[in-house]
């Protein structure tokens, strides 16, 4: 069986499946780094994916178009995003707090509206996304066929990493919504629109935790299922711990968390003798970890999860 | 044409005037102090300047055009630059990333090369001189005030607003502030200094509005006043002499630290380095110094919040390194903290909880696991009866602490730490923030327990009640004591050499 | 006072009347007339003695978890992570139900819960040091817990607890002396109420009465002020998270000697997560547990009868505590034009 493992085909099967695995993780925590470099921590990420999750499917199986259903995810997780933002920048409550009331709140709101669509029976599968090959890259040997033979919204992931680590490098509207979460106070003498900001930032999370959602169904499964998810929205979170706040650690990050679920799909495939729950628990178990191995570094946003009013005493 | 005029500015919050019908003008190349106590109005009606607030009535005039601010990108749009108490920068940006945040410029992408050099050239002009590629973080509270001031500058601030600006400088550092200003006035800048340190207003400014109890209550020009005219106008009632009795400090030692040492996280730099020092049974021993430069540390060791990393500490004759925060207070150690909404008191709990915050563990107030709340209600009325502590309305005892006013609140404190068996009282700040009131009552509280045998350990940023209390004061820089003086030969002078780090060989130890 | 007394009896009012405008909408998205469904909605809960039996069957587990967040969430220590402490709880009470065979009756139950409480404080506990020692987010740490732990109760019994009977994943049946009474005919309510009751009185005791109940207050409120006064933080953090593990696990071996008799997946009915609002919305009071877990049971068994009898999707009542949830949340928003109409 070792044999199996080993091979150059088991292991190009496995990177393209950990890059398949990876994307949606990677687009909820470029969503998560922008409002948390605002300041903000969305711990409903969860539901903004499950939210993006269940409404790109209906968008999709009622208007026939992927691109509908895509935009529906985006709005359904944007929605999700600015609750959170309204109850921590307008009402400035416990970030936590709001965030987990959302997940659940989310949870049922899914539930609730696929059973009402379903009447109880299971679905079609959507046509998912298909792949689109790029010719001379993917020739490389072992990783050209994990990295670009996927589809646009894997292509786009990338872009967008690379954009928004420029956006926080060189620009001077980086550099003022990076201030926003160091220090809000100091970015409001300057006479940054923090509030503002803020509120672009939970859009910004919402619309790619969404696209993260919308993800799962629409390229990898083709259908949605309650809590489809699965804790997917906290890894997000600690990818962008364990990436130190910087886009491209973060997209590393989510990378490590997607093998571990693409290891236990292509182990299972393979025939390995342990119970597939052995080989689920993987992917929380290596989350902890690395979380572990990221312990004390800790280069957070100084003013992370704190409200800011202007003028408090 | 005056450059700014604010006329009958009123602002109230929750119903209390905090401005009251103030007036206030300030021309182009003068330097206008703004005087008052704590509490006086002053940093409110610069925030509504500023654009934090809006006022409720009056009227701005800036540069002959009626104005009102609507937030302080507004502000500075019009040419107001302001320095706050507490700076408003990002320490883990750089000195450069600070200077241009939110300066909007005509390109998106940043030029850092570019706007390099032009804060260089502007530094140089006023004599501010920083580092660009420094974080914030790691520079000095003098150097971080510079760049707070480039801030402005960068933004062609043609009026400065200076909120208590030299109150984390040393004398010497001051100097060469008021040299900055000076050139600052000769280009024609406009500068408000907010402060309420009388020999800073006789030595900068040109003209002073004194304010008092949310009003403005005279406007004087600085050459034709008197520091005890200023003084009698901030106060309301002349300056009277205090008279008390101070009984002799003891030849027996009650706190002693032998080279003891803290080191910090930040590699380099000692917090505390190698202090040695004895406090007699008796005696306040007053700690100056520029904030920042251990004194919180001292504190922390002495009280065994933070563990020392050498060196030995004892008390009452027995070594206590290894003592926890309980066992040093049951031996008689007790703390009123700098911060007291952080370290010393739960402010959503009640009165009653707060009292017994030290005690809660012993009898009278539980025993074995057991509360006896009755006992904790009964030790707080008693402390409300002795100390004169207003709470809010019916609920007494019941009253969550954050409802209280500062002064009630420090008195919540006085009268946990400063039990029977208290022997050794770290007072770090204790008046910060109190009206003149609570001063008096936490100045002569401190005195009675001197002269009743214990020791106080004063820790302050405020010379004059450094040298109003103290027996002896010791002066710490960055994590050393520079030298002790006797009561008698303290002087202004000494003192601030030693804050600044220079003996008097001259050179640095 | 008494003008604070009258915005919150207009946010109550206000949020009880959207409330039951939003059910009512559910209900006819659902296809269903508002009124009939109300009626079966009353009907589960009050019309027949194993119904309403039932909502203190349902209410058990809530009620425990619901405890053990809310004595974690005083110090500040929030453990999402009642879910998986269950399962732990139910896991390790099932083993001990039957392996222990040299315990009798009611000795075997005793440590069988014991073995609950034990277990779900450790898993708690896990995550309490890696927040106390580490700094690292227990939020996460416990949700990833969960996970873990509902798949190692899948590994559970599909390979050393599974019964060698069947061939389904579950346990063999637990006997009948090892499992906890039903004495109310023809329900389902069985002795755990008893325990969730006593654990009422019990948390109760603990945060008012005792000295740990105030350290717990002082430490949650002010974990720096606890710290300069001399109350060790980290000892307080790490007490209330195994505390409130060990009452999720509690809750696990209750729900599996009382109601289930053998062990499965999917028995917590998510308690761990409702747990969360439970303690929400009784703003840390036990009593105020109680009641909240008694109500959101009483839903349940209301909204299943609506399914059974109408068609109305039973997550309705997910849907609707998370709604009133988040409106009590962002209650300020409900008054706020009114609020500013008075102060000007």
């Amino acid at each position: 069986m070792m044999q199996q493992i080993l091979t150059v085909g088991f292991l190009s099967a496995f990177l393209s499946a950990a890059v398949r695995m990876a994307v949606p993780l990677a687009y909820a925590g470029l969503g998560e780094t922008i409002s948390e470099k605002c300041g903000i921590l969305n711990i409903g990420m969860e539901g903004v994916m499950l939210s993006g999750a269940f409404f790109s499917f209906a968008g999709t199986f009622f208007s026939g178009s992927i691109l509908v259903g895509l935009l529906c995810g985006m709005a359904g997780g944007a929605a999700v995003s600015m609750l959170h933002g309204v109850l921590s920048i307008r009402l400035s409550k416990d970030q936590s707090v709001s965030g987990i009331a959302i997940n659940i709140f989310i949870l049922g709101v899914t539930s609730f509206l696929y059973k009402l669509m379903s009447g109880g029976q299971s679905y079609q599968q959507i046509e998912p996304l298909i792949k689109l090959r790029i010719p001379l890259l993917a020739e490389i040997p072992l990783i050209g066929n994990a990295l670009f033979n996927q589809d646009i919204l894997t292509y786009l992931i990338y872009f967008l990493v690379m954009g928004v680590s420029f956006f926080y490098k060189k620009t001077n509207t980086g550099l003022s919504f990076a201030s926003i979460g160091e220090s809000p106070r100091a970015a409001d003498s300057a006479g940054i629109p923090v509030y503002r900001y803020q509120y672009i930032s939970m859009v910004l999370n919402g619309v790619l935790g969404g696209i993260g959602g919308a993800y799962l169904v629409l390229v990898q499964v083709g259908n949605f299922s309650e809590n489809m998810t699965s804790g997917r929205g906290y890894i997000a979170l600690a990818a962008v711990i364990l990436g130190r706040y910087l886009p491209f650690g973060m997209l590393g990050a989510a990378f490590l968390f997607g093998s571990a679920n693409a290891l236990q799909i292509r182990l299972q495939a393979v025939g390995v003798p342990l119970p597939s729950q052995a080989l689920s628990m993987l992917p929380y178990l290596i989350t902890l970890a690395a979380l572990l191995g990221s312990a004390h570094k800790n280069h957070g946003p100084e003013s992370l999860g704190k409200p800011y009013v202007r003028g408090a005493r | 044409m005056p450059l700014l005029e604010m006329k009958h500015i009123t602002k109230a919050f929750s119903g209390v005037y905090a401005n009251e019908d103030v007036t206030l003008s300030v021309e182009k190349g003068e330097i206008h102090a703004l005087l008052g106590e704590n509490g006086a109005g002053k940093t409110t009606l610069m925030n509504i300047l500023f654009g934090i607030y809006q006022s409720d009535g009056g009227e701005i005039f800036y540069k002959g055009e009626s104005v009102r601010f609507k937030s302080p990108a507004d502000a500075i749009s019009h040419g107001i630059g302001m320095v706050h108490q507490h700076f408003s920068l990002v320490n883990r940006m750089t000195v450069l990333d600070n200077i241009i945040l939110g300066s909007g410029g005509k390109k998106e992408v940043l030029d850092r090369k570019q706007a390099s050099e032009g804060i260089c050239s502007l530094a140089e002009k006023y004599g501010l001189f920083v580092k660009p590629d420094e974080l914030v973080g790691s520079l000095s509270v003098g150097e971080q005030q510079r760049v707070e001031i480039l801030k402005a500058l960068y933004r062609k601030a043609d009026l400065l607003i200076l909120d208590e600006p030299t109150g984390v400088l040393t004398p010497q550092e001051t100097e060469n502030f008021f040299h900055v200003l000076r050139r600052l006035k000769d280009e024609g800048h406009g500068i408000i200094i907010i402060t309420h340190r009388l020999s800073e207003i006789m030595a900068i400014s040109d003209r002073v509005t004194i304010l008092r109890d949310g009003k403005s209550v005279k406007n004087l020009v600085t050459l034709n006043t008197t520091p005890e005219e200023l003084s009698a106008y901030m106060i309301g009632r002349p300056l009277s002499p205090k008279t008390e009795d101070r009984k002799k400090t003891s030849k027996e030692a009650a706190l002693s630290l032998e080279g003891v040492s803290l080191s910090k996280k930040r590699a380099g730099k000692m917090a505390l380095d190698h202090i040695c020092l004895t406090v007699y049974k008796g005696e306040i021993l007053g700690i100056a110094g520029v904030e920042g430069n251990g004194q919180k540390e001292l504190a922390e060791v002495i009280t065994g919040i933070r563990k020392h990393t050498e060196g030995n500490i004892s008390f009452d004759g027995s070594a206590i390194d290894s003592r926890s925060v309980r066992e040093r207070f049951h031996k008689g150690i007790s703390y009123i903290s700098d911060d007291r909404h952080m370290d010393s008191l739960v402010v959503d709990m009640t009165v009653t909880e707060n009292m017994i915050l030290r005690t809660y563990n012993r009898l009278p107030f539980s025993k074995k696991w057991i509360l006896d709340y009755k006992k904790a209600e009964n030790r707080a009325l008693e402390a409300i009866e002795e100390y004169g502590i207003r709470t809010s309305g019916k609920s007494g005892t019941r009253t969550p602490v954050k409802l209280m006013s500062g002064g009630n609140q420090q008195k919540v404190i006085l009268s946990r730490e400063i039990s029977k068996e208290a022997r050794l009282i770290v007072a770090s700040q204790p008046t910060r923030g109190l009206d003149i009131g609570a001063t008096e009552f936490v100045h002569q509280t401190l005195i009675r327990q001197k002269n009743q045998g214990k020791s106080v350990l004063l820790i302050s940023a405020d010379l004059d009640e450094i040298l109003t209390l103290s027996d002896r004061i010791a002066v710490m820089f960055e994590g050393r004591i520079m030298g002790i003086l006797s009561r008698e030969e303290a002087d202004v002078f000494k003192i601030g050499l030693y804050m600044g780090g220079v003996t008097e060989e001259g050179g640095r130890p | 006072m008494n003008h604070m007394k009258k915005w919150k009896a207009i946010e109550v009012t206000e949020i009880a009347f959207l409330s039951i405008a939003m059910a009512a909408i559910l209900i006819l998205l659902s296809g269903a007339d508002p009124l009939t469904a109300g009626r079966m909605f009353f009907n589960g809960i009050f019309g027949n003695a194993s119904g309403f039996g039932e909502v203190f069957v349902k209410a058990t587990p809530l009620i425990l978890t619901g405890l053990g967040c809310s004595v974690a969430f005083r110090t500040g220590f929030f453990n999402i992570g009642a879910e998986g402490q269950f399962y732990i709880g139910a896991l390790a009470s099932a083993w001990v139900a039957l392996n222990a065979t040299g315990v009798p009756g009611v000795f075997r139950i005793i440590l069988a819960i014991g073995c609950g409480f034990l277990f779900g404080g450790l898993w708690a506990l896990i995550a309490a040091i890696l927040k106390a020692k580490l700094g690292i987010s227990e939020i996460i740490c416990t949700i990833m817990l969960n996970y873990i732990s509902m798949n190692l109760l899948g590994i559970a019994v599909r390979t050393f607890l599974m019964d060698p009977a069947g061939s389904i994943p579950q346990s063999e049946k637990i006997d009948a002396s090892v499992t906890l009474l039903r004495f109310l005919k023809p329900t389902r309510v069985h002795t755990g109420i008893f325990i969730a009751l006593g654990a009422v009185f019990f948390v109760w005791f603990l945060m008012e009465k005792t000295t740990s109940g105030y350290e717990f207050k002082a430490v949650g409120f002010n974990k720096r002020a606890a710290a300069c006064s001399g109350i060790s933080v980290v000892k307080n953090i790490i007490l209330s998270a195994v505390l409130s593990g060990g009452l999720a696990g509690i809750a696990g071996a209750v729900e599996v000697l009382g109601v289930q008799k053998k062990l499965l997946e999917g028995i917590s009915g998510g308690c761990g997560y409702t747990a969360i609002l439970i303690t929400l919305l009784a703003f840390n009071h036990p009593g105020g547990v109680l009641l909240v877990s008694v109500l959101f049971a009483a839903l349940e068994v209301g909204a299943n009868s609506m399914q059974r009898q109408m068609g109305v999707p039973s997550a309705i009542v997910d849907f609707l505590i998370g709604f009133i949830v988040l409106l009590i949340l962002g209650r300020e928003l409900l008054t706020g034009k009114m609020r500013a109409k008075e102060g000007k």
